[in-house]
């Protein structure tokens, strides 16, 4: 693997009503070879895994690259960053986040 | 990459001659700066550097979305030696159940295993590749392993169909 390369991953973005969910496609990256880091509102993303092709083989066909990924993001203002959760799981980065209580609609009684 | 910023910068200095454009576009070293103004309206524009890739025609996003037109998914890399051949599979969120693999005489096929519903019939598979191989494969010895989403699939070559050397006597 070329250690210089980053890809920017493929991701979407969800907004349900009361949460954020971040998917971001990280084939081949295990848990261990990703860092999340959130400053303020900026989110990041890197990976550090090490690939080899089999050794003694030569490749023949190539339609994807094992490559590490990175990317950063801002959050968007209606999210806590305090609630952020990540699980990796299969090669998928799941993050998700809660909207501040404060932004919440909420619902007042009439007198 | 160079060529998805002149295309960057073409757009900025046509959307910025345009009356009608309200917004600020800017990239270094084209149209107005005004200091660390102009990254975050690039931000704003293509926060996660997608259209560099999709405009890139070397890019992984651009090759998978040609590939996917032209049926070629999921994206295989096949590595060849004298005795065995390698595939991997780009495949991320999906696990062993959510795939079926069968070995032919000189092909392998990796398809798509819906999950079957209640009372349904179990829906055709979304995707399918077959891939033919250089020689007859040994199914005893095939294995595959799904890891990060990524399907590693390992099939020895066959021994040689019996034809044996017979020594002659005298």
């Amino acid at each position: 693997m070329n250690n210089e390369k980053f890809t920017v991953p493929a991701a979407t973005f969800t907004e349900r009503p009361e949460d954020y969910e971040l998917k971001v496609m990280l084939p081949g990256i295990g848990k261990n070879d990703a860092e999340l880091h959130i400053e303020g509102k900026t989110l990041t993303l890197k990976t550090h895994a090490s690939h080899q092709n089999p050794a003694g083989f030569r490749q023949v066909v190539s339609e994807f690259e094992r490559t590490n990924y990175a990317m950063s993001a801002d959050l968007p203002e209606m999210a806590d960053p305090a609630t952020l959760n990540a699980k990796l799981e299969n090669g998928v980065l799941s993050v998700t986040m809660k909207k501040r209580a404060e932004t919440q609609p909420k619902k007042i009684a009439i007198g | 990459m160079s060529r998805g910023k002149d295309i960057m910068s073409h757009i900025c200095r046509t959307l910025n001659r345009d009356p009608g454009w309200h917004g600020l576009c800017t990239l270094p070293g084209v149209g107005i700066k005004k200091g660390n103004q102009d990254m975050n309206t690039l931000m704003n524009i293509d926060p996660w550097g997608i259209l560099d890739e999709l405009l890139d025609t070397s890019s992984r996003t651009f090759r998978t979305m040609r590939a996917r037109a032209a049926g070629r998914f999921p994206p295989v890399n096949v590595f060849l030696d004298d005795d065995a051949v390698m595939i991997d599979l780009e495949l991320p969120g999906r696990t062993a159940k959510d795939v079926e693999l069968t070995l032919e005489p000189e092909a392998v096929v990796i398809a798509d295993k819906p999950a079957a519903e209640e009372g349904k019939e179990t829906p055709a598979p979304a995707w399918s590749r077959r891939l033919d191989l250089p020689f007859r494969v040994n199914a005893d010895k095939a294995n595959a392993k799904f890891a990060d989403g990524i399907l590693h699939i390992e099939l020895p070559k066959a021994e040689a169909s019996g034809v044996k050397r017979i020594a002659i006597e005298g």
